[in-house]
């Protein structure tokens, strides 16, 4: 109906809503003109707001399972710098362990805290020259199992020890060697480090 | 005989009255935005596969000759690139008066102390900076000698950062400079890394 002039046969005039109708006097054929009093009906068009909620919902819901179904789900933050690098390889379902400045986190969860890039000698058994940090192996080793329990029940979840590294570009290579050999003891022997592509 | 009620009232008053969506859509609205500003996500990740080193293995007894391995080996200090490999280690060129001599005890590629150089490698780094262009030059002329190798063994310093080793990872994998076949010519993709020297 909106925009569309419709023929009436009381000469009204339909646009939209709204209805201008006649004066009385006009069709009564009175020779003297007088001014036209047209009487201009005013509604309210309330907006439709369920295409828009269907939208906003649409979003919602890609939003939400992008947000869950990133493996690389990474926070930008000063402590975590990813390196540029010129690698193709698209990030696919691992287990992650991320290296920052201030720490080492699995799950979003800080494991060890660093100081100047280096384990705490507590961490790693009270001996400074070990490369195996304890509280990051007990975490490997429950990821493990629980990644074993799901592919005992669930064939197509093989478990073939990948573990995502996600470190900061300034990472020494001693912290960096210590944290591979800590999960490769967890039977994470598959490593996949995280960068930031030049080219996607 | 009783009146008729009015139509029209009648249809004013069961009108389905419209569910108010607005407080809804508040929320929603409210949702998408602290979702969009937390997702800060650091642009495209990728991932680059490196194995840890395997001992033992071979045996078995197969048929035929046995290849000799390369064993190419690359470890990063802070003078430079020393590309090894099975023999020995690559010595570097040294430019003397004569022409050009192996430069024994030296890095095979050492750091570049030009700023500009640095500046065109475009790698982020300050001179003197590791010399990424011509160690994918060397593994190059390597890869032309040993087409079927893929397999780069790579060490560092201790205290390199892991950036480096990301950068020596991308210079070793592929030339960017060579095409073949319309993409960049591969060359040492197969990373294994080595403990710390």
């Amino acid at each position: 109906m909106m925009g569309s002039v419709k023929p009436s046969s009381n000469n009204a005039v339909d646009i939209g809503n709204d209805v201008l109708l006649p004066d009385k006097g006009e069709s009564s054929g009175e020779s003297t003109k007088r001014p036209k009093k047209s009487r201009v009906v005013v509604r309210e068009y309330p907006l439709n707001l369920t295409a828009m909620m269907d939208m906003m919902t649409i979003i919602l819901v890609y939003l939400l399972k992008s947000y869950s179904s990133d493996p690389t789900n990474i926070q930008a933050s000063n402590d975590l710098t990813l390196p540029m690098s010129t690698t193709h390889f698209k990030p696919e379902e691992a287990a992650a362990v991320a290296i920052t400045k201030k720490g080492i986190l699995v799950a979003d969860k800080t494991v060890v805290e660093l100081k100047n890039d280096k384990v705490n000698i507590a961490d790693k058994g009270g001996k400074e020259d070990s490369m195996l940090i304890t509280p990051l192996l007990a975490v490997m080793k429950t990821e493990a199992e629980k990644q074993k329990m799901i592919a005992k029940y669930n064939k197509k979840e093989d478990f073939k020890g990948l573990v995502l590294i996600i470190g900061d570009k300034m990472v020494p290579f001693r912290l960096l060697t210590e944290v591979l050999y800590t999960v490769g003891q967890a039977e994470f022997g598959q490593y996949k480090f995280a960068v930031t592509m030049e080219n996607p | 005989m009783s009146r008729k009620p009015s139509k029209r009232s009648n249809v004013e008053n069961n009108d389905p009255k419209e569910l108010n969506l607005v407080p809804y859509l508040d929320i929603v609205t409210n949702i998408i935005m602290f979702m969009l500003v937390t997702t800060t996500s650091l642009g495209a990740v990728g991932i680059i596969n490196v194995a840890a080193p395997k001992y033992g293995g071979g045996g078995g007894g197969g048929s035929g000759p046995e290849k000799p391995q390369l064993n190419l080996s690359i470890a990063i200090t802070e003078k430079g690139f020393f590309v090894m490999a099975t023999g020995g280690v690559l010595p570097g060129i040294e430019k003397v008066a004569e022409g050009e001599k192996a430069a024994v005890g030296k890095p095979t590629i050492p750091k570049n102390d030009n700023r500009i150089a640095c500046m065109e490698m475009k790698k982020g780094e300050e001179a003197p900076c590791y010399d990424y262009l011509t160690l994918t030059k060397r593994m190059t002329e390597i890869k032309k000698q040993y087409p079927d190798e893929t397999k780069i063994n790579l060490t560092a310093d201790p205290a390199i950062p892991y950036n480096v080793l990301i950068k020596t990872m991308d210079a070793s994998r592929e030339n960017t400079l060579e095409l073949e076949e319309g993409k960049p010519r591969p060359l040492f993709f197969d990373v294994v890394l080595a403990a710390g020297l």
